[in-house]
């Protein structure tokens, strides 16, 4: 019989950061990965925050394969004729300040090498068909027909996470707060991007826009990355809502292209490669679901994902915290429920607490929006400053006062209250003349 | 010059098992279901062609990312991930 400390699902950055971190407390741990090397299967308009992967990496700033820093971010809402757009950039941060844009495949590549390196075995190419289940206790996988039984199973296994659902230990994905992203990877060459966005080599940023353009009576969002020598355009939207409206995601993503600004972003780029891939959203499993007898869910299965769509940080802590939990429980060799409930916890602790309740709030916004809230907003202000700057100032036509108007108002603001008030200002003045006397009566007589 | 889904997939690495990840439970289920919502599979797997049946085509081009699974309304879609090594591989993920 196989039998191991510790099986984790999936090498992406949860399963990669908890067996990393699992090799580094000395358990014996197996990673498996169904694509033929780490990251095959995975895509996103990755972003990379350092703070968390420095914990897990200190020295990730030199040896991370990414594409550009970013500096800042930008918000473009784009309207057929307009767009609106402002931008932030920070010219002047430390290390650990920096996010980085990189392509998953070669970022969790590198990061299951690092697993890899620190002791974890890794096994690519290995689709889990089920758990095993003893009683109530998952005690291990069953891979290829082989059987691999261990203390506890890391479930890291991605956005469907068809091995929990399978097994009943997470609530069925809500197709009206799971989004569908689809994805072009565009290449330009470097100089272009460079020129084109202003930038320095090695510095980009992104672009977000919500419930605009091509994509508001979706409620779909777009976003723009800006790789070394590519840009990534992806489409985002709620299956939901393309149930609804009955919308190919993909002819949105070309419209989308064809928006004139757009167009003089990216024109004249060559398509490298089309991606499809869903997005969980924060808040929809609850955190009390994480955690059972003998395993443990991480990442993108868990829904652990924050409000804006950002997962690859918060994956990361999930897996670093379940691996401290697996450390802890095996010093008390009890993998109950009640020993791994320590990660509820702990991922609490860590801000991730605060994070879910927010993202609740958050997904309503950007997912549901009943009354377009988001996309309304924007096309306010685009049109207020339009009006307020952009009509032709130097005409002016004659003015006229416009008396009529000014008497009606008047009248009806001044004179009709006036009509109204005058009987009971009478009556008023009358009822106080009587009490007057009545008073000056009373008086009288007590003198 | 509009690329297709089909263009589009070219560009895309895959390695084929030959053996369907995607089954359909009930393809005479799929015959009565009027809006087909599975036809929205960014990948084109599925297509409506008007033939009575199932509209699920082709498997070879999947993405893998699902939706056909989440989206039908009979929950009549047996999807699976591919066996171990076969389907997609991003190159720029």
């Amino acid at each position: 019989m196989n039998k191991t400390e510790c099986i984790v699902v999936g090498a992406g950055p949860a399963g990669s950061a908890c067996a990393l971190k699992l090799a580094e407390y000395g358990i014996e741990t197996v990673l498996l990965e169904r694509g033929v090397k780490a990251g095959d299967k995975n895509v996103a308009s990755a972003m990379v925050y350092t703070q968390v992967l420095e914990k897990l990496i200190p020295e990730c700033h030199e040896e991370m394969p990414f594409e550009r820093k970013t500096s800042g971010s930008m918000v473009l809402q784009l309207y057929p004729e307009s767009f609106l757009s402002f931008e932030n950039r920070y010219m002047k941060l430390k290390d650990s300040k920096w996010a980085y844009t990189v392509h998953r495949s070669r970022f969790d590549a590198w990061l299951a090498a690092k697993a890899e390196n620190a002791g974890a075995n890794l096994v690519t190419g290995m689709t889990v068909d089920k758990l095993l289940i003893d009683g109530k206790r998952i005690c291990g996988v069953s891979v290829n027909g082989e059987e691999l039984y261990a203390d506890t199973v890391i479930l890291a296994d991605g956005v469907q996470s068809r091995l929990a659902h399978e097994a009943g230990l997470l609530p069925p994905l809500d197709p009206a707060i799971t989004g569908l992203g689809v994805k072009e990877v565009l290449s330009l060459p470097e100089e272009v991007i460079n020129e084109r966005f202003c930038f320095n080599s090695g510095e980009g940023t992104t672009f977000h826009g919500a419930h605009c353009y091509p994509l508001s009576d979706i409620r779909g969002t777009f976003s723009l990355y800006l790789n070394k020598e590519s840009v990534s355009l992806t489409v985002l939207a709620p299956v939901k809502k393309l149930k609804e409206k009955n919308v190919q995601l993909n002819d949105r993503l070309n419209m989308l292209k064809d928006h004139w600004h757009i167009n003089r972003l990216i024109g004249g780029a060559e398509l490298r490669e089309y991606q499809a891939h869903l997005l969980p959203v924060g808040g929809a499993v609850p955190i009390h679901k994480l955690y059972g007898n003998g395993y443990l869910i991480c990442g993108d299965a868990g829904g652990l994902v924050t409000s804006g769509g950002v997962g690859i940080p918060t994956a990361m802590l999930s897996g670093m915290h379940a691996a401290e939990t697996v450390a802890e429980a095996k010093s008390k060799k009890d993998f109950s429920k009640k020993a791994l409930s320590s990660y509820c916890r702990k991922m609490k602790h860590s801000g991730y607490g605060r994070r879910y309740r927010e993202s609740r709030q958050a997904n309503r916004l950007l997912y549901i929006d009943k009354r377009g809230l988001l996309g309304n907003v924007s096309k306010r202000i685009n049109e207020t400053v339009y009006h307020s700057q952009l009509k032709d100032s130097s005409y002016y036509p004659e003015y006229k006062f416009p008396v009529g108007r000014y008497l009606w108002r008047n009248l009806i603001r001044h004179f009709i209250p006036l009509f109204f008030s005058w009987p009971v200002a009478l009556f008023m003045s009358i009822a106080e003349l009587f009490s007057k006397t009545k008073v000056q009566n009373i008086k009288e007589t007590a003198e | 010059m509009k690329k297709t889904i089909d263009d589009k997939l070219s560009t895309c690495a895959f390695r084929l098992s030959g053996e369907s990840h995607i089954k359909i439970i009930d393809p005479e289920l799929c015959g009565s279901c009027a809006d087909k919502p599975c036809c929205l599979c960014p990948a084109e797997c599925y297509k409506r062609d008007g033939q009575a049946g199932s509209p699920f085509t082709n498997f070879d081009g999947c993405l893998e990312c699902g939706t056909c699974d989440l989206i039908c309304p009979a929950s009549n879609v047996d999807w699976n991930y591919p066996k171990g090594g076969f389907g997609v591989a991003y190159e720029l993920g």
